[in-house]
């Protein structure tokens, strides 16, 4: 059965199954807002993601600003309850648990095998929907998530990213570390873990992507009775994160490495109110990235043999959520004012359309094999439907971009994105004095 | 305690694992391993191509690595290398120096996607298989030799990779532990090579390792996706025999009555990197290896770890503390962020816990857990051809008698008792500590 789903309509129950995938995707979203993805397939572990729209960037709720880190925070704290920690629980079921907090939302995913999926499920709703912050465990924690903060302090991939951020969006909530500073951790307590649970963690702001050997009907019963009939009193408009402004400047900080990282950011204005276009912002960019810098190209070949960039460190990384789009170009490099201005050149050369125009078939002869390679294993199975969700998509939706998408579709992308953008520089790496030029 | 694995030849008729189907080819020179399904969208092709780590010879294999991802002389530039695997619709081609135990393997890897999914036939396997026998056989040698320039400029990389993997503070304690820890074994090198060994090599000397190594040993051709036997041997038939059936590779782990070591050292990093290496003596092939395994998740494996919840989460002493197994030599490794101030009380609650284990056991309810977990991972690996390869390639390096399921079969026998015994034979090794300060060393003080 296939249901055909509207741009920008979810409707409340679809079954979709696409014939060239040989794949099939229920979704189902209850009335208090609570939404399923349920990917049936065979294999002998069940891979379950529920995703809640609280993230470092969501900072205000009714009656008080939240400190930078209290997602994070209480990301860290859900899992201890007043009868004990679940992470016991999920040990006794075999379960494989992990949490992780982004700038928008905060996940856990939790890999069970078959016959564990609802008890562990029942862990899952307890673990977003009761709080328990005890002052105590709050103190030590804060601990734990200082030690948390130092342990990424002479990581490069995060430096040089946050230094990217901060290059991009100066003194705003985007620019501070997702875990917080010293500062707001010590302003973060158990009041404060207790509002913003109460704000952020409602149900018509969860989404379940279940993949793996279930049964839908069973699937779709057991979420209804753990997650559909919860109370949604808050206005979820109330706590959307504001949009992030791109103000480019350079930053440089210091860090013992080998060489400097360089990131370039390039930033422009969310599409997010347009129903489809943050995914089409996110695809096109890929593609227009790999045709310009990928490893086919002209550039990639001649400044790998120059030595000015390293196939293990030079690429790009694309982000588009509701409050920011932007990408980041660069890697290692012992010039990182050659490789940036180079990298610029590359990017604006007035010939960019008609190289598009010749290599779109080699890209998306590449594009269509990752495409379909994403339906794989259950884990890349479950990022796609994440990232097609979390974008108020169909993933099967997400796959006819990919097929539709042609030459003028990038260089529209590029003209809008690209093109006379001002660049953010962030420059991290050995002798480099910390500066950040506003 | 010692271990000792060796690669052995194998039977001429084949044999069948729960994994993979497995014939030899060239008298049995190579070997083709097929995991048959129709599970995935894509197929694959990993040629491992192994021997023991060596000094000087574990560069070189690292550099010409590098040079077989460069071209062949069908595609001798990285642009149309890249044009042509991503015309066969985003077809992955890498070469790599990997690590298993004290072997290193030069690996070959190739995937592109089944032809039920393309818009005609293409036999992406096939052109997959060419793409790599001509890496291997028909590299970018326009005079004979490696590209002179190629070679260069691959020395140059190769430097920068490792300056960049040993400024990874994490890599630099693992790896520094394992050099003090195993000074005068084979594990104390790196799959990756050592910067100080880059400079002795030339077209010359790269093109004469490539093809000593290639006349080494035997090989290992392992094929994933919806593809029977008889066409999978087919693909081998591609590539030339090693000439060497009879070479034996074995290794073993030291003897050693010596004390435990501390090193600390100092270099700029945020945070203390902690590695404590211990000895077990059981390895892979080891009839007591499921219950190391156990052992492991018990004291640190997880969230649930002894050690996570007592130094972690009642003492506040890191973020991350963990525990592995290193399969091969039976190593048992503990890594922690900590403060340097921290470090003995670390290192106290990690011996207390292993004397606990060792005299005590563990709870019933621990052992169930870790069970669960464990076949749960072993069992969930079905769904990984990644992890089933990994595991198959392990137990021959290792000449370990045990597939996954009999994996499976004597995790599931593992008693309270079984666990008490096998913490009786941890040994610290070294506890190694990257601390934080001004002063970088080599040497490292005790």
């Amino acid at each position: 059965m296939s249901t055909q789903v509207g741009h920008g309509q979810q409707p409340d129950s679809s079954e979709r199954t696409h014939a060239m995938l040989g794949e099939r995707i229920c979704h189902h979203r209850w009335q208090n807002g609570v939404q399923l993805w349920a990917c049936p397939r065979p294999g002998r572990s069940v891979s379950m993601h529920l995703s809640v729209a609280a993230g470092a960037l969501h900072r205000q709720i009714p009656g008080i600003e939240l400190p930078a880190g209290t997602a994070h925070f209480l990301e860290h704290r859900l899992f201890e309850k007043q009868d004990g920690d679940l992470s016991a629980r999920f040990a006794a079921l075999g379960a494989d648990i992990d949490a992780e907090t982004g700038y928008t939302h905060t996940s856990f995913t939790c890999a069970v095998q078959p016959d564990a999926v609802d008890p562990s499920l029942r862990l899952m709703a307890r673990l977003v929907q009761e709080s328990y912050f005890p002052t105590e465990a709050v103190e030590r924690e804060r601990e734990i998530i200082q030690r948390e903060i130092e342990l990424y302090e002479d990581h490069l991939e995060w430096v040089a990213f946050h230094a990217a951020t901060r290059a991009l969006y100066a003194n705003q909530p985007i620019a501070e570390d997702i875990a917080g500073t010293t500062q707001t951790l010590c302003s973060i307590d158990a009041e404060t873990l207790n509002q913003a649970h109460t704000h952020l963690y409602g149900p018509d702001r969860i989404q379940l992507i279940i993949v793996g050997p279930v049964d839908n009907k069973e699937t779709l019963d057991l979420v209804g009775e753990l997650f559909g009939s919860t109370a949604s009193c808050l206005n979820t408009n109330l706590t959307r994160p504001e949009p992030a402004k791109v103000v480019p400047r350079r930053i440089e900080t210091s860090l013992a490495v080998s060489r400097p990282r360089l990131w370039l950011g390039l930033g422009a204005a969310s599409p997010w109110d347009k129903p489809h276009q943050a995914m089409q912002r996110e695809l096109h960019l890929e593609w227009v990235l790999d045709i310009l810098l990928g490893g086919a190209s002209p550039f990639f070949s001649q400044h790998y043999e120059s030595a000015l960039i390293d196939a293990e460190s030079f690429g790009s990384e694309i982000y588009v959520d509701e409050p920011f789009s932007f990408c980041l170009i660069g890697g290692d490099t012992d010039d990182p004012q050659r490789l940036g201005e180079t990298l610029l050149a590359t990017l604006i050369d007035s010939q960019t359309p008609d190289q598009i125009r010749a290599d779109v078939d080699r890209a998306r002869r590449r594009a269509y094999g990752e495409l379909v390679s994403s339906f794989e294993d259950d884990d890349s199975v479950r990022e796609f439907i994440e990232t097609a969700a979390l974008r108020s998509c169909h993933p099967f939706d997400l796959v006819d971009l990919y097929l539709e998408t042609d030459a003028e579709d990038l260089i529209a992308t590029w003209d809008l994105t690209i093109r006379d953008r001002e660049a953010a520089w962030a420059v991290v790496g050995p002798n480099v004095e910390n500066r950040s030029g506003d | 305690m010692a271990g000792a694995q060796s690669v052995r030849p194998h039977s001429q008729e084949g044999e069948q694992t729960s994994d993979f189907q497995s014939r030899p080819l060239h008298d049995g020179r190579l070997w083709v391993h097929v995991h048959s399904s129709k599970r995935y969208k894509s197929s694959t092709l990993d040629l491992f191509l192994p021997t023991v780590l060596q000094p000087h010879r574990a560069t070189g294999l690292a550099l010409i690595s590098r040079l077989l991802e460069r071209g062949t002389q069908s595609y001798p530039s990285l642009q149309q290398l890249n044009r042509h695997t991503d015309l066969l619709y985003g077809a992955r081609y890498f070469a790599a120096t990997q690590r298993h135990g004290a072997f290193q393997t030069l690996r070959l890897h190739f995937s592109a996607l089944d032809d039920r999914y393309l818009p005609r036939s293409e036999a992406l396997l096939r052109k997959g298989a060419r793409l790599l026998s001509d890496a291997l056989h028909r590299p970018h040698a326009p005079t004979g030799v490696f590209d002179p320039d190629w070679v260069e400029q691959e020395k140059t990389g190769l430097l920068n990779t490792l300056a960049a993997s040993l400024a990874d503070r994490s890599n630099r304690a693992q790896r520094r532990c394992l050099q003090i820890m195993c000074a005068s074994e084979p594990y104390r090198l790196s799959a990756d090579g050592e910067a100080v060994e880059i400079k002795a090599f030339d077209e010359h000397t790269l093109t004469a390792l490539l093809r000593d190594h290639l006349e080494q040993g035997v090989g290992h051709l392992y094929v994933c996706g919806d593809i029977d036997v008889d066409r999978a041997c087919k693909l081998g038939e591609q590539f030339p025999p090693r000439s060497d059936v009879a070479r034996k590779l074995c290794v073993g782990t030291e003897h050693t009555d010596r004390p435990a070591r501390q090193v600390v050292e100092f270099g700029e990093a945020s945070q203390g990197r902690l590695i404590v290496g211990h000895r077990s003596g059981i390895h892979l092939a080891h009839g007591d290896y499921p219950a190391l395994l156990l052992l492991n998740l018990i004291l640190g494996g997880d969230i649930y770890g002894r050690l996570y919840r007592r130094v972690r989460e009642q003492e506040g002493l890191c973020y991350h503390i963990a525990s592995y197994v290193e399969p091969m030599a039976g190593f048992l490794f503990v890594e922690a962020g900590i403060e340097a101030i921290h470090l003995q009380r670390v290192l106290n609650h990690i011996v207390d816990e292993l004397h606990t284990l060792a005299s005590q056991g563990p709870t019933s309810e621990e052992l169930d857990n870790a069970r669960r977990i464990s076949l749960h991972r072993l069992e969930g690996a079905a769904d990984h051809r990644d992890a089933l390869i990994h595991f198959d390639l392990l137990r021959r390096l290792a000449a370990a008698p045990v597939d996954r399921l009999r994996l499976v079969e004597e995790v599931r026998q593992v008693r309270v008792e079984s666990v008490r015994d096998v913490a009786r034979h941890i040994v610290r090794d070294t506890a190694y500590l990257l601390a934080p300060g001004l002063t970088e060393s080599a040497g490292g003080g005790v």
